[in-house]
């Protein structure tokens, strides 16, 4: 068989000729090489080769490309081989340490099922190129139906973390091994569109990346991998998506986003953060002295520091230049420029989303039209059994999603209606424009109207709050009674607008009590107590008393005086998130303490759990801010209905298991993307005034904001890829995102964090760190040690592996010069290393007039250490004869691998912000450039 | 922080490609070889009473850009007009620009300047004061200087600038010959094809913000 086939590319154009002729029953060949196809060795090598003929010869001849798609089972058989032999691959990869994350073509060559799923992806790949567009049309079908959703999707959600880590590895593998945009295509489709179990895949991957474990490192990588492949899609899904709207920018901010700064301000910025750290230690300058000074030197602003930076600084520019250059070039067939003013930041929304939501919000009303007081008691219940069911299984964020709209809607007696309906809210997850937004407040009137009658509405105490509470971040031109003026004056009923007013009022008592907190961290901490005990008192009051409404009203007019106070002081004294919520978790602490002794003990050990929960998430800050804002609404809803009702210990069971929800939203990070999510999706109806929108960035851009805002507790992989993915990101010439990662003089809305506050508290921070230990200079130093003999060795392996590699190469097609399938650690920016070397070598002398160039040359590690390791050449053969010292005592505290983290993250940390600066100028220089002038540089350059 | 060197270069080269971008026409400008913070330039007059004068002129550009001083401009030869010194040839920048204001200024607003003070004369506050009585006076006799002074411009076009004679990114004139056609050609008709291997990937429809909404064809058939 095996010469057969050998001999059959000879013969082939003859053979199809004829088969052609006579009809597709004399087509055999074909069928005889099918078998083979995912065949292992030779034998399926020359199999895949001669159908690769065939497959050439039905792209110039249609009927053959008709009959095999319709006569033969080759492309099932493909994809579904591609599924058989998925299964077989390892289930769990084993790998030595935890610097592994991400599969090399020497780490997967050495797998044999790996290679076999891997020629056959290969084949695939080039089928779908060579074929006729039939073929590869039906192909692609068969792979998503029958590869993707199917086998790859379950496995990247499975239970136990060795297998969702292998899966993931092996998903980044093969979208960096496939190069055919139609392929890849379907990938994407698969990575950005699909659901399991009611649950976007792209979500789980993202909440992923903020696992500690390997796991998190898995999904970095897998980001860095999408995010540099340069597609809109991605891109838009991902970030563009979230910033389009510009809520992430104060309004006055808006029209400079697209502005230059020419004069190298931000770069500047970057580089002013890089941390100094003093050495705390001046005992040891008998013998530390030549070290420490070099350490110091390297990190300081002393002129000598200067000229070796200035040294490092130009490589960095370099690689800027040429990954920029790449970038734009590549972005060219991007549709829009996404400069904040293209794609505008209304117009922004897809019709079938626009149909869902308004069909759902009819449902809403509707049915808030049929609920009566009767049917909310049930409904509650209802709601509780829900919040248990989704309690007991708590890694499904859509229920918990569904609940809260639950706890909004009670009017909705369906959970699984609603949970059907979620996904598409959460899926598509635009910004909503303005008609919708009308409507919508058409809709918040209309339960405003029921409020009187019905006691489900929660909504307008979930919502309300929540749109003064974004007001109150916003320079408020308007009084509250205008805002809602506007509102209801969308409604024509002025019967309505007399009940909205009252209900504006109750609202007020609310807003008052929430101005209270937010006014309390502006006061002595004594204060804060005192105000807590009358508020948690009041609350117990009311709960005990059950108020009656004549009494709300009371305490309404004495709030609403308190209330206008309340915001003017706010609006002097802008308050930090953090203020505000330790203000909140302490209150939340006390009521809940309070409440809970009212229930049973039960609720109240899980209580007392879930509170230190929020003491742990407190860092967490964007994230703890969502969950203050849902546990602040519940607490009015909770408020109000106290106050109303006499049901209180039902409506308090309700709220407290929907106060766990939440609280395990928080824990369970599925949910908190999710309701983030949410939330982005739902406030924009909350407000019919543009300036009340909250502010985000995405839930992509925000988990790995956190991530890095926790930098110093992540390990030294992490921190590469982290920093690796901004600064990738960074490249990017598309205003919305540049202004957003580089410009640090644009004001962001108060919840989102800029880059340059992250970068600055990192500063702070590592600088506090730095003073715990004796030498953190050495520590560091140590750390560059060691990187660059990691590099040494990484650089060493790579020559090797490449020697290897080529003389086995026998697919001359997969050869593609811009797809690199072979990546290695530090792979971040790949410059060619002669090159660099050359040059950098050259430049060193040109500024430091040294001739120890031949000594330097052996640092060409690739770029993210490289530089630096070029600079503390000359200081680590010093370092090492001290290390070499007896008496030396910081070694034992590079014995801790937390130390080492904090050290490596400080090395890590300063390259960054040097990559950041440089990316930064080269922008500058560069937004200004048309295509064409890119064209001067010669083409060997650019495809490095 | 000290401005760095890097720094500098930067904002030169933003500048620059600012200036690209305005596209002020008769003005060509390169920065010299030797030092970005020089620029060299040669205006072309097409109308107005310098019409068809050539003339010479340099940038110099302070070291503290954008913070410090306005840059220098200076002709040379020297031209004939109120405004430029006829000794130094230095044209008074600092009655349109009195402080350089980082953001605000920008050197193309100086070619700008450069070109209206030969479009449209103004004497007040004049340099060169005999210029500017006998433009006030006697337009006669200032328009008889001018074209001499246009002429000559003329006459010296050929002859390279004794200052940037060394300078590898001087500017020279050389009479028109067969062989430039060729380069002209070329210049005018060159393809780019530097970055047809650098693809990016979209699927979205423009107009449509939605992803993976264009149902691409098979596109790499290039066998």
């Amino acid at each position: 068989v095996c010469v057969s086939i050998t001999r059959n590319p000879t013969l082939l154009e003859l053979c199809f000729d004829i088969s052609a002729e006579h009809g597709p029953s004399k087509f055999v060949i074909f069928s005889l090489l099918i078998p083979f196809v995912h065949r292992d060795g030779l034998a399926g090598q020359q199999a895949r080769d001669a159908l690769l003929l065939i497959m050439q010869l039905s792209y110039r001849n249609e009927p053959i490309a008709k009959y095999i798609v319709e006569n033969t089972n080759f492309c099932p058989i493909l994809a579904t081989g591609l599924s058989a032999l998925y299964s077989d691959l390892p289930h769990r990869l084993a790998t030595n340490n935890d610097e592994w994350f991400i599969l090399t073509k020497q780490e997967w060559s050495e797998n044999p099922s790996l290679v076999q799923f891997m020629n056959s992806l290969q084949f695939c790949n080039d089928v779908i190129q060579i074929a006729h567009p039939i073929i590869g049309h039906h192909l692609l079908q068969f792979i998503y139906h029958g590869f993707l959703v199917p086998v790859l999707g379950p496995s990247i959600h499975q239970n136990t973390m060795d297998e969702v880590i292998a899966a993931t590895a092996y998903l980044d593998l093969f979208i960096r091994t496939i190069y055919e945009p139609a392929l890849l295509r379907v990938f994407l489709k698969f990575i950005l569109c699909a659901k399991i179990d009611e649950m976007s895949l792209l979500d789980t991957l993202i909440q992923r990346i903020s696992f500690t474990t390997k796991l998190g490192l898995v999904s970095l990588s897998l980001f860095y991998t999408l995010i540099n492949l340069n597609c809109e899609d991605v891109m838009y899904r991902l970030i563009f998506m979230y910033l389009i709207p510009c809520r992430h920018v104060m309004c006055s901010q808006r029209r400079h986003i697209t502005d230059v700064e020419i004069y190298g301000k931000n770069a500047e910025k970057f580089l002013t953060l890089r941390p100094s750290f003093a050495n705390k230690t001046n005992d040891k300058d008998s013998n530390g002295t030549p070290q420490s000074k070099q350490v110091r030197v390297s990190f300081d602003q002393t002129d000598e520091s200067n000229e070796r930076y200035e040294c490092s600084f130009g490589a960095y520019l370099e690689d800027a230049h040429f990954s920029i250059v790449r970038c734009r070039v590549a972005c060219r067939c991007w549709t829009a420029p996404y400069d904040g003013e293209v794609p505008s930041s209304d117009t922004n929304i897809e019709e079938n989303d626009f149909i869902s939501l308004a069909s759902s919000i009819s449902s809403f009303n509707t049915d808030n039209n049929n609920s009566k007081k009767s049917g909310h008691i049930s409904n509650q219940k209802q709601s509780i059994n829900f919040g248990k069911n989704v309690a007991a299984s708590n890694d499904s964020g859509i229920h918990v999603d569904g609940l809260e709209i639950n706890s909004q809607l009670e009017s909705q007696t369906k959970p699984t209606e609603e949970s059907f309906q979620l996904p598409s809210w959460l899926a598509n997850n635009q910004p909503i424009p303005e008609e919708l937004l009308t409507k919508h407040s058409t809709m918040m009137n209309h339960s405003t109207y029921h409020y009187e009658q019905t006691d489900d509405d929660d909504i307008d105490y979930y919502q309300h709050p929540s749109s003064f509470y974004a007001l109150s971040f916003i320079d408020f031109s308007g009084e509250n009674e205008d805002t809602w003026s506007v509102n209801s004056s969308n409604t024509p009923n002025v019967h309505i607008r007399d009940e909205i007013k009252t209900c504006v009022e109750t609202l007020h008592s609310c807003l008052s009590h929430f101005r209270e907190m937010n006014e309390q961290p502006n006061e002595i901490d004594e204060n804060i107590d005192d105000d807590i005990k009358t508020l948690v008192n009041e609350l117990l009051d009311q709960v005990n008393s059950s108020i009656e409404k004549f009494q709300l009203d009371e305490v309404d007019s004495i709030n609403i005086q308190l209330d206008f106070n309340l915001l003017n002081e706010l609006l002097t004294k802008k308050l930090t998130f953090q203020e505000y919520l330790i203000v909140l978790d302490r209150l939340i602490d006390s009521k809940y303490l309070t409440k809970s002794t009212k229930t049973s003990d039960e609720l109240y050990n899980e209580i007392l759990l879930l509170v230190e929960q929020i003491e742990q998430y407190r860092t967490i800050i964007i994230t703890e801010h969502n969950h203050n804002t849902d546990v602040d609404n519940q607490y009015f809803s909770q408020f109000i209905i106290n106050a109303q009702s006499n049901y209180s210990v039902m409506s308090f069971l309700q709220q407290s298991t929907s106060m766990d929800m939440s609280l395990i939203a928080i824990n369970d990070l599925s949910n908190q993307i999710q309701s983030n999510i949410f939330t982005t999706s739902i406030q924009p109806q909350q407000t019919s005034i543009n300036n009340g929108k909250p502010a985000d960035i995405g839930p992509f851009l925000r988990t790995i904001f956190i991530k890095l805002e926790n930098m110093l507790h992540n390990s030294l992989y992490v921190n590469l890829l982290l920093t690796g993915i901004i600064s990738r990101l960074a490249h990017y010439p598309q205003p919305l995102l540049r202004s957003l990662l580089l410009n640090h003089s644009l004001v962001l809305e108060t919840n989102v964090k800029s880059l340059f506050q992250i970068l600055s508290n990192l500063k702070s921070k590592l600088e506090v760190v730095s003073q715990t230990f004796n030498d953190f200079n050495y520590l560091v130093e140590l750390a560059h040690e060691t990187l660059y003999q990691k590099e040494k060795a990484a650089k060493d392996l790579d020559g090797i592996q490449k020697r290897a590699r080529s003389p086995s190469r026998t697919r001359s097609k997969s050869a593609d010069p811009g797809k690199d399938e072979e990546r290695v650690i530090f792979e971040i920016q790949q410059i060619p290393i002669k090159e660099r070397v050359t040059k950098r070598s050259r430049i060193l002398d040109f500024f430091r007039g040294r001739s120890r160039a031949s000594e330097r040359t052996d640092s060409n590690v690739k770029e993210r250490d490289h530089s630096h390791v070029t600079l503390i050449d000359k200081t680590s053969m010093k370092f090492i004869n001290i290390r070499e010292n007896p008496q030396n005592p910081p070694t034992n505290e590079w014995d801790d691998p937390k130390t080492r983290n904090v050290a490596y993250c400080a090395v890590v940390f300063n390259q960054f912000l040097k990559e950041l600066a440089a990316v930064t100028l080269e922008h500058s220089v560069q937004q200004f450039d048309d295509d064409k002038i890119f064209d001067d540089l010669p083409l060997t350059q650019l495809l490095l | 922080m000290e401005k760095n060197e890097y720094a500098l270069d930067y904002i030169l080269q933003a500048e620059y490609n600012l200036l690209r971008k305005q596209f002020i026409p008769g003005i060509i400008v390169i920065p010299s070889g030797k030092s970005n913070l020089i620029w060299n330039g040669v205006h072309f007059i097409s109308q107005g009473p310098y019409e068809g004068g050539v003339f010479r002129f340099s940038i110099l550009i302070p070291n503290t850009f954008p913070d410090g001083d306005c840059p220098q401009v200076y002709f040379s030869p020297s031209v004939y007009h109120p405004q430029i010194n006829a000794q130094t040839g230095e044209l008074d920048i600092k009655r349109y620009f009195p402080v350089w204001k980082r953001n605000g200024h920008h050197l193309w607003q100086v070619l700008r300047y450069i070109r209206r003070i030969f479009q449209k004369i103004e004497i007040t506050n004049a340099i060169n004061l005999d210029a500017a009585q006998l433009y006030e006076h006697d337009p006669g006799a200032f328009l008889l200087k001018v074209s001499e002074c246009v002429n000559q411009s003329k006459d010296n076009i050929y002859i390279p600038d004794s200052l940037t004679s060394d300078d590898p990114h001087a500017i020279v004139f050389s009479p028109w010959n067969e062989r430039l056609q060729a380069v002209q050609q070329h210049l005018l008709t060159g393809t780019k094809q530097a970055f047809d291997n650098i693809q990016g990937l979209s699927w979205m429809k423009p107009g449509v913000y939605q992803i993976l909404t264009r149902e691409d064809t098979l596109t790499s058939h290039q066998n």
